[in-house]
């Protein structure tokens, strides 16, 4: 579905030395672009790929005692239930005992895409 | 309401028939079931504008409409406007402005635009401004966007006469 634009063996103009200079220079991927035809990372679908749905604290501040996933992990299609701390590490917040601020991740589930 | 819904619709001017479920939104729909992405999903709560779709004529935010509601609907998005042609015009007015960057944003612009077009022949500045109030651009910004709707209406005002 992506438009291939004009033969790009084929030199323009702007292909010779400082050509640039002083020119409006056309962006080659405008076409695809406008036409909803972009590839941004939310079209890619890759095999396997799976959604992920974050579980954020709904207090400001608190201590968290635990997390009960039974009923989570028991959802059909649900791959990983990640709830204790330094389980994930790229997150801070999963491996903090207490929250300051509302909001930060807790836990994280994947789930197949169907 | 947890089972799959089946419904039939127009999209592009082609038929559709899907099953989906009751909780799927239009542009999920349109983005994972039909697989067509230029209808963009940026704040999915009906605010950026980035999701509009033309549902019957009608502009609309498809992040806020259910893919059940467009039963029966003829539902037009960016890649149905490309390909027909209606705004190529737009579009070349765009590419000549550059009135994008990364362009997220533009396939929403471009049927706010059209559907501003469309209604009126030729709006002033502060009324492209108004109709494209929906959409948000967060990185080129509006000028150029304004500046693009403007030439193309008049040029479409000019082959007219």
């Amino acid at each position: 579905m992506t438009v291939t634009s004009a033969n790009p063996e084929i030199l323009s103009e702007l292909d010779r030395p400082n050509s640039y200079i002083g020119k409006v220079v056309p962006r080659p991927n405008l076409e695809r672009l406008m036409q909803g035809r972009g590839l941004y990372v939310s079209d890619m679908e890759l095999p396997r790929m799976a959604h992920v749905v974050f579980l954020r604290s709904p207090h400001a501040h608190a201590k968290i005692v635990g997390i009960d996933a039974t009923e989570a992990r028991r959802l059909p299609g649900v791959i990983a239930v990640v709830d204790r701390p330094g389980a994930c590490s790229g997150y801070y917040a999963l491996g903090r005992r207490t929250l300051a601020f509302e909001g930060p991740q807790i836990g994280a589930a994947a789930r197949d895409c169907d | 309401m947890t089972a799959p819904v089946p419904i039939s619709l127009e999209v592009n001017g082609e038929r559709v028939d899907a099953h989906v479920l009751p909780r799927l939104n239009l542009a999920d729909f349109l983005r994972e079931h039909l697989e067509l992405t230029g209808t963009h999903v940026g704040c999915e709560h009906g605010v950026c504008g980035a999701c509009t779709v033309r549902v019957n004529g009608d502009i609309i935010r498809s992040c806020l409409m259910l893919a059940v509601q467009a039963h029966g609907a003829s539902v037009q998005t960016i890649e149905g406007l490309s390909d027909s042609g209606e705004v190529a015009d737009l579009q070349a007015a765009f590419r000549d402005r550059n009135a994008l960057q990364c362009g997220y944003c533009t396939p929403g612009m471009l049927m706010a635009a059209q559907d501003l077009l469309m209604q009126q022949a030729e709006p002033g500045r502060e009324q492209i401004r108004e109709h494209l109030s929906g959409n948000y651009c967060r990185c080129t910004g509006y000028q150029a966007v304004v500046d693009a709707v403007e030439t193309t209406a008049r040029r479409r005002a000019g082959r007219q006469t």
